[in-house]
């Protein structure tokens, strides 16, 4: 469920996968491919989770700033944890019902797709 | 009812069908020797947990299907029989690996956890029927955006939601699939109109670094499909009143 800055979200696997790739370099911003890249998910199924992190106040973005143009591509949307949601996502990961960590998965290096 | 209902009720669908999902992923981890000790294969339990993954990918994508299908009663009516079934497949599924949980002896934690796999799914049919019936009687006030899109996607006209200049559009059309395009066309026509123009050049910007990346238009394709099916939850969230109040 969606919630504000008073209540954490439901912490599923893909939203603690998320918060993971970003929490992993919290000062690095991260558009959406890479985002999926580090996380382990599909690219094309993340936007839910990130904009209910940003509703919240756990995540900020910005458009990039280049010239498309010059470029060759259309501009990137960046994401980033806010000094919040550094603060809070991890501990509402440790007090998840089925925490990440308990999965064994781990965590991929965010490279760039281009 | 109203649509916020239906709208709620759709996100309450989702959430309990990835409630499931994860209890799955959890489920498929079980430790050797316990499922040794239980006398249960590890090939039965991965033949259960992907049965069990499908169904709820195939619900997931069925969800969608009876979104989309809203205004067209046929279609409404057999994307209603796809979506139960894939429920009841997943619910099979789910009650297998229930029986293998409880043989497991030292799988208290699991068996409850595929317990709560079961409940979800059970909240699953419920939200869903629950779901069908308030757009039956709600459908003209739900999406009401979505015939809209068909005439779009169509006939293509100047979208005004594109922030995009005409030529780098030009130069993207020369480098991204077309049939991934008008994907991305329906599905940022499900967002909500004050998120459109963002959601729609991200998609976009996403699309062709894909392109640049793989270059192959099913890799395109699978991408814009995926974001057609999540959108109707992006939807709801950007929908949600509590989003509308924590951002400025």
């Amino acid at each position: 469920m969606a919630g504000n800055k008073g209540a954490g979200p439901r912490m599923t696997i893909q939203v603690q996968l998320v918060l993971r790739a970003l929490l992993a370099e919290p000062a690095q911003e991260m558009y959406g491919l890479q985002i999926c890249e580090a996380s382990g998910l599909p690219s094309g199924t993340i936007h839910p989770i990130l904009a209910r992190l940003e509703g919240m106040g756990w995540l900020e973005s910005h458009w990039e700033d280049v010239d498309p143009q010059e470029e060759g591509r259309p501009r990137r949307r960046y994401y980033k944890v806010t000094e919040d949601g550094a603060e809070r996502a991890p501990i509402a990961m440790a007090e998840a019902r089925t925490p990440v960590a308990a999965l064994g998965l781990r965590p991929r290096l965010a490279g760039g797709l281009a | 009812m109203s649509a916020m209902s239906a709208g709620l009720l759709a996100e309450n669908l989702a959430d309990a069908i990835d409630w499931a999902a994860d209890a799955a992923a959890y489920m498929a981890v079980p430790a050797d020797a316990a499922l040794a000790r239980a006398g249960i294969s590890r090939a039965d339990v991965n033949v259960a947990t992907r049965a069990l993954a499908n169904a709820i990918a195939d619900a997931r994508f069925a969800a969608t299907n009876r979104a989309l299908a809203d205004g067209r009663p046929h279609a409404r009516a057999k994307a209603s029989g796809v979506l139960f079934s894939h429920i009841d497949r997943a619910g099979a599924a789910a009650r297998t690996i229930a029986g293998y949980a409880d043989r497991i002896a030292s799988g208290g934690v699991l068996a409850g956890n595929m317990r709560s796999v079961v409940r979800a799914l059970e909240l699953a049919r419920s939200e869903a029927m629950s779901l069908v019936s308030v757009i039956e009687s709600a459908a003209p006030a739900i999406f009401p955006a979505l015939d809209s899109v068909t005439v779009r996607t169509v006939n293509p006209a100047p979208d005004r939601a594109s922030t995009m200049r005409p030529g780098l559009e030009s130069m993207q059309r020369r480098s991204t699939a077309a049939s991934a395009r008008r994907l991305l066309k329906v599905a940022t026509r499900m967002v909500p109109p004050g998120d459109r123009a963002r959601y729609g050049e991200e998609f976009q910007s996403e699309l062709a670094d894909i392109a640049r990346a793989e270059g192959g238009r099913w890799g395109q394709l699978a991408y814009a499909i995926r974001q057609v099916m999540s959108s109707v939850r992006l939807r709801a969230v950007l929908r949600s009143p509590r989003r509308r109040s924590a951002v400025p």
